[in-house]
Order: structure tokens, then sequence, then C-alpha cells
């Protein structure tokens, strides 16, 4: 649900992108969402298309990069991809771990519409 | 043309959730987030608090809902300042909220302020709100398995409540399996058993505000 307002805020984004470029149609936008970020890309590329309607950004490309989870198992730092409830280092079998991948939630960039494309 | 821009979509957010921090040290409050799932205790656990806390320390509360003002009422029948936040059907509270909210609060005679989040496991934890630390709460009858099934909540806070234990032996609820999912999810998790009911864990509970309001401890960035 909080999906809508993650993307009105990243379809802001975009249109400040395309007014400091004399305002040129937004064609594709694309962000990199973590997989521990707690939010439904499915969610948020409709939610693009339906808040993207009547603006710049109509019939953009919604372009998101899922970013897999990788931790550092606190006791050995082995780099592992966690994938289920509990995290258990594959090295060691110690629990948890600190994140090092898969919180982003970035807009990475914005291509806009040029007058000779 | 490709514009390249790599910036954090939350920053807006973010650097409000600053500002509200900022102007809570300023005033030398201490805020409490407390996130949760509906129905859990939120409000009957800050109920329990207030009489505690009274002639030590003073409290504000926040309130977030998606409607109604029952909370707040509830709330204010203790004489402590209270905000209603409606959300609108919103289902999590942003900084921005927090920081209109607070110019509707007496800051200066307040020394704690107890934010009661919109409840909800999932989008009240994408949220920074300006907040010096984060509660968890968990009630019996909801499952043990609530930690795995919503890591985020459990990795972002140092301090998690299991409320409603006076109906552990009524539901089927593996105390030992929770416990293991919340320290697996953060080691340094300390887990605080209480009842509203019968009172049990209350004085662990208003210890955790008491501390709160002490110290401040790390909150996501």
């Amino acid at each position: 649900m909080h999906e809508v307002g993650i993307v009105k805020r990243i379809l802001e984004m975009a249109i400040e992108v395309s007014l400091q470029h004399e305002g040129r149609p937004i064609d594709r936008v694309c962000v990199s969402v973590g997989t521990l970020r707690q939010v439904v890309p499915e969610s948020m590329r409709f939610a693009f298309e339906a808040v993207s309607r009547g603006t710049r950004a109509e019939g953009a490309v919604f372009d998101l990069c899922e970013v897999q989870a990788e931790v550092i198992c606190a006791n050995c730092e082995t780099r592992f991809h966690p994938d289920a409830a509990m995290w258990v280092c594959p090295a060691c079998a110690a629990g948890g771990g600190r994140v090092v991948k898969g919180d982003e939630l970035i807009l990475t960039s914005v291509t806009l519409r040029c007058d000779n494309e | 043309m490709h514009v390249e821009v790599v910036q954090k979509v939350m920053k807006l957010n973010d650097e409000i959730a600053e500002g509200v921090r900022a102007r809570l040290r300023a005033a030398n409050v201490r805020a409490v987030n407390l996130i949760s799932a509906p129905g859990s205790g939120k409000t009957s656990l800050i109920e329990a608090a207030l009489g505690a806390l009274r002639g030590h320390v003073r409290v504000g509360v926040l309130e977030g809902d998606p409607d109604t003002t029952l909370d707040a009422e509830r709330i204010a029948k203790h004489g402590v300042p209270v905000v209603q936040i409606q959300t609108a059907g919103g289902c999590h509270l942003e900084a921005n909220l927090v920081s209109r909210a607070l110019d509707r609060l007496p800051l200066d005679a307040i020394d704690l302020l107890i934010i009661e989040n919109v409840g909800n496991l999932v989008c009240p934890v994408e949220f920074d709100i300006g907040e010096t630390s984060r509660v968890a709460i968990v009630s019996t009858a909801e499952g043990h398995d609530k930690p795995a099934k919503y890591p985020k909540l459990f990795r972002t806070t140092d301090t998690v409540v299991l409320n409603k234990i006076d109906l552990l032996p009524y539901v089927d609820f593996d105390e030992a399996q929770f416990n293991s999912y919340v320290q697996n999810l953060n080691p340094r998790s300390r887990i605080i058993r209480t009842s509203c009911r019968t009172g049990e864990g209350l004085e662990e509970w208003v210890s955790v505000l008491r501390e709160s309001h002490r110290a401040e401890t790390a909150v996501r960035g």
C-alpha cells in the first residue's frame, strides 16, 4: 500500500530531472530496489502507470531492478545471500549477519526524449 | 537522453525526519516509535505506562490512525498532551505528518514523546519519522512466526514487547521459536513479556520507556 506514496515520490524526482532539461518528456525511469525492502515490485509498476497518467512521464517504461540481499556473517565474515526467514551462515552456521546489499531504494537514472530521436 | 541520478527515494522523508530529530533534541525530548499490527495492544500499553510515569517523566503522545480520534480520546483521559494524526486511510506515519503534529504539542512541557504508529508491520518500518528509538510489539494471538514474516521491523529495533502473555495457555504460540526468530534477526534484541490484564511485565515496559527517556539509541538511517 505504501508503494503508491513511494512511486509518487519517484515520479516527482523524475519530473525534477526533466525540468532541469527543458522539460523533455520522460521515456524511462530506472530504479533499484533491494529485496530486503518491504515493497512489492509489481505494485510499484502498477502504481507508476497510475500516478504517471497525465504527466510528462505518461507511457514511460518503469524499469525496476531488484538487488539481491547480501549479508556478512558477524562471526566469520563470509558473505552470503539469505533466502529464508532464519539467516544462517553457510560457512560457520552462525545466525544473523550485517546487511551489505538489499536495502536499496534508489532512483538510478531517467531517460528523456530528445527532438532528434 | 540518459541522465544518471542515483538518488535515494527516501531522501526527502529522511531529511524531514532529521529536522524532527533536531527539533526534539533542542527541546530535550526523546521520541519512541511504537510499531505493531493492529490490535496488539499499543494503546493499552501506553495507558498502562502513563500512570507509572506520572510525576517522573512528562509524557506527550502522538496517535497515528487511518481514521477516528478514539485512541487520542483514550489517552486524553490520562491528562497528558496528545495529538491524533489521521492519515486518511494511509497505512503508516511519515516524517512530514509528525513534523506538523509537533507544532500542536507543548514540547517544552514534555520529556518523552510516545508515537503510536498506524497498526501495520510493513509500511511504518520503511519510514524514519525522527524517532530516538523504535519498539516492536507483538501479541501472542498473532502467532510466533511474525518476526520471520516481517523481518525488517525486528532488524531495526532493539526492543521487542511480547504482549498478551496471559493468553499463552489458549493460543498455539511457540515462544522459544519466536525468541529464536527475534535473536536471529537482531542478536541485541531484548524481549519484554507483558500483559496489560494481569500487569505482568509492565514494570519492565515502563523502565524501557524511562531508559529511552535518558539514553539515545541508534535508529536506522
